[in-house]
């Protein structure tokens, strides 16, 4: 197909900061995997790919730079389904290279869907992978799937909509948004990292009832229970020096869908940020439940949302910026980014409960993502009776998830973990 | 199932030790979660170093020889004002290894850059924008030219950059308005043939033009 003749997209206000800020073992690309109860086979998972992706042909895309913009661009390419012999969330976008942006692989009885975030965020590349499991299943197990099942009502209809876009009303003030990313810096984790930039993944699953039963002894939520948890573990590692010092903030995406609804797989999440003072915490981990839940209910509030989200689209409708030059956004959007990160501990993010057809079920075992960033993200998947917390971060040690398996078991919930460490055979 | 007695936690694969703490493990290897996968080495950093310790190593030699012999070692002088040409071209082509035609516009962009700043500092005799600007322009144009129809077949894939090309040779005229190109005529052909080049792919392929504008830059 003739270039010029091509679809092409805008990026969304979410996705336009991305390509500026992937480097290092922060490549961007975030994995969801999903492990069945049986092995995989290549080529039914190749067949069911190709008949997924032209509900998506968003998603077929690769980057593109323009003077003041990346964008993407439509793409013949055709993904190609192959065993996971890269390391996990390997770079997807390499400047100057045109390629997909996203690869479909398999290990075992694991199909594992990495994409880059600048197509997508986490709930739209759930609908595309919750699409592709139920594709893969019905060709694999036709006999399995009532006869008047039909494929394509199963899931939501993809859209390539900006939802930022769409939604933004003028008022908004950009630049309140860029000096809250240079908040009050936090603690930071440390430990060695990767000397060849790779990320290093811890995957824990447990009994979602007892994590849930959890939650209602501290009447809250799943996923305030879960923020807390992960703030006790940090503060585990910390020194009484530090706890004195500096605050551990955790950055907690939000689906911006929940308050605007939208259909679209694009990115459509806002950030905040909850922040806990260790000095104060005296072991009771009621006090830090309390604290994130005050904090999630003052910037959960709609009125909040809104003025996030057109701070969002402000600094991207500005007209100082939009003419900047794009190779002089890039040094900016690094340079904040920068700042920004020595405001954060890590992120913790939560997919929420995943449904899939009852018929399916069976033939699943459970979900799990995990999602690069700077310092650390834990990614919260949650399918019927397993829980996964998926840990991604350059550090090859993993104190936090030490700390936090170990207070799960003294709450009588036990794990199962997986990683990627150690697994590093000698050449 | 392997199980680390210190962590209490259950752990998959084939593991030699605890990943959480580091403690030794009892119990059964079962099915992996990821793949046992050979280091990743990255090659291309490490040559960077040595180039950039090279160039750094002939600058500091020259420098002291310079030194050293006097007003007599001018070559010492030349190598020390043209190898930035060179590490620059490896440079370049380190980043936009994956994209010809900018590797190929950035390496003639620099080319002309430099040795304007090199006629510059050598006392301004006009040779670079009397001579070597207006041939770079020419090259570029030709070289993107078949190379952008090799790659890409159609003209959107390439007709940015002869355009970019086109209207950059235009700033030829700032130097000749100025006095400071000593033979304008290559300069005023060179603007003259961009000219006609522009106003070709604007006619007869306008609506490429169009197209590839629109995407690349929008704002």
């Amino acid at each position: 197909m003739s270039t010029s003749r091509k679809k092409w997209y805008k990026l969304d206000n979410a996705a336009k900061m991305i390509p500026s800020t992937t480097q290092g073992t922060n490549t961007r690309v975030f994995r969801i995997c999903c492990e069945l109860n049986e092995e995989v086979d290549p080529a039914v998972l190749q067949e069911a790919v190709d008949t997924t992706v032209q509900a998506f042909p968003y998603f077929s895309s690769m980057l593109r730079k323009g003077l003041f913009w990346y964008y993407l661009e439509e793409s013949s390419e055709r993904a190609v389904v192959c065993e996971d012999d890269l390391p996990a969330c390997h770079p997807l976008y390499k400047p100057g290279v045109r390629s997909l942006l996203y690869r479909v692989s398999y290990f075992g009885r694991r199909i594992n869907v990495e994409m880059y975030h600048a197509l997508a965020d986490g709930t739209g590349a759930f609908v595309f992978v919750r699409r592709l499991v139920t594709n893969y299943l019905i060709l694999k197990h036709p006999d399995a799937v009532p006869p008047d099942y039909e494929r394509l009502e199963m899931t939501e209809e993809e859209d390539s909509r900006d939802a930022f876009n769409h939604y933004y009303m003028h008022g908004g003030n950009g630049l309140k948004q860029l000096r809250n990313m240079s908040t009050r810096w936090a603690f930071r984790l440390k430990g060695p990292k990767d000397p060849n930039m790779e990320n290093h993944m811890v995957e824990a699953v447990i009994d979602t009832a007892k994590f849930v039963d959890l939650a209602h002894t501290f009447s809250t939520t799943v996923g305030i229970l879960s923020v807390a948890l992960f703030i006790e573990a940090i503060i585990d590692g910390m020194t009484l020096r530090e706890r004195s010092r500096k605050a551990v903030t955790v950055a907690v995406p939000v689906n911006l869908r929940q308050y605007f609804p939208s259909a679209t797989n694009r990115n459509f999440f806002g950030v905040i940020m909850i922040s806990y003072l260790p000095d104060q915490y005296t072991g009771d981990l009621g006090e830090i439940i309390d604290s994130v839940k005050a904090s999630f209910e003052q910037q959960l509030s709609e009125d909040m949302i809104k003025k996030t989200m057109s701070s969002y689209a402000a600094l991207e409708h500005n007209v100082a910026v939009k003419v900047m030059p794009l190779v002089l956004k890039d040094l900016s959007v690094q340079g904040f980014a920068s700042i920004s990160k020595m405001g954060m501990t890590c992120t913790v993010s939560n997919m929420g409960r995943i449904e899939m057809p009852d018929e399916l079920a069976p033939y699943i075992s459970y979900f799990s993502a995990f999602t690069t960033t700077p310092n650390a993200q834990i990614t919260i998947a949650t399918f019927r009776d397993k829980m996964t917390f998926g840990w991604a971060s350059g550090i090859t040690t993993h104190m936090v998830m030490c700390a936090f398996c170990r207070k799960l078991h003294e709450r009588g919930i036990d794990t199962t973990i997986a990683t990627n460490d150690h697994d590093i055979r000698e050449a | 199932m392997l199980f680390c007695n210190k962590c209490n936690v259950n752990i998959r694969g084939s593991k030699a030790e605890c990943p959480l703490c580091g403690s030794p493990l009892i119990g059964t290897p079962e099915d992996p979660a990821f793949p046992v996968l050979p280091p990743h080495k990255h090659t291309l950093r490490s040559v960077f170093k040595v180039i950039v310790f090279a160039f750094l190593v002939l600058m500091i030699v020259m420098g002291t020889l310079r030194y050293m012999i006097g007003p007599s070692a001018g070559w010492a002088t030349a190598v020390m004002l043209w190898s930035p040409l060179g590490l620059a071209g490896v440079f370049i082509t380190m980043t936009y290894r994956n994209n010809i035609l900018k590797l190929i516009s950035a390496e003639f962009y620099s080319v002309m850059v430099l040795d304007l700043l090199i006629d510059l500092a050598t006392g301004w005799y006009g040779w670079s924008v009397a001579f070597v600007i207006p041939s770079c322009f020419v090259a570029l144009v030709i070289v993107s030219f078949f190379v952008g129809r090799a790659v890409f077949g159609s003209h959107g894939g390439y007709l940015m950059y002869l355009i970019t090309a086109e209207i950059l040779s235009f700033f030829q005229i700032f130097f000749i308005l100025a006095d400071r190109n000593p033979f304008t005529y290559i300069a005023v052909a060179v603007m003259a043939l961009m000219l006609i080049l522009f106003l070709a792919e604007m006619i007869f392929f306008y609506q490429d033009f169009k197209n590839a504008t629109s995407r690349t830059l929008h704002i």
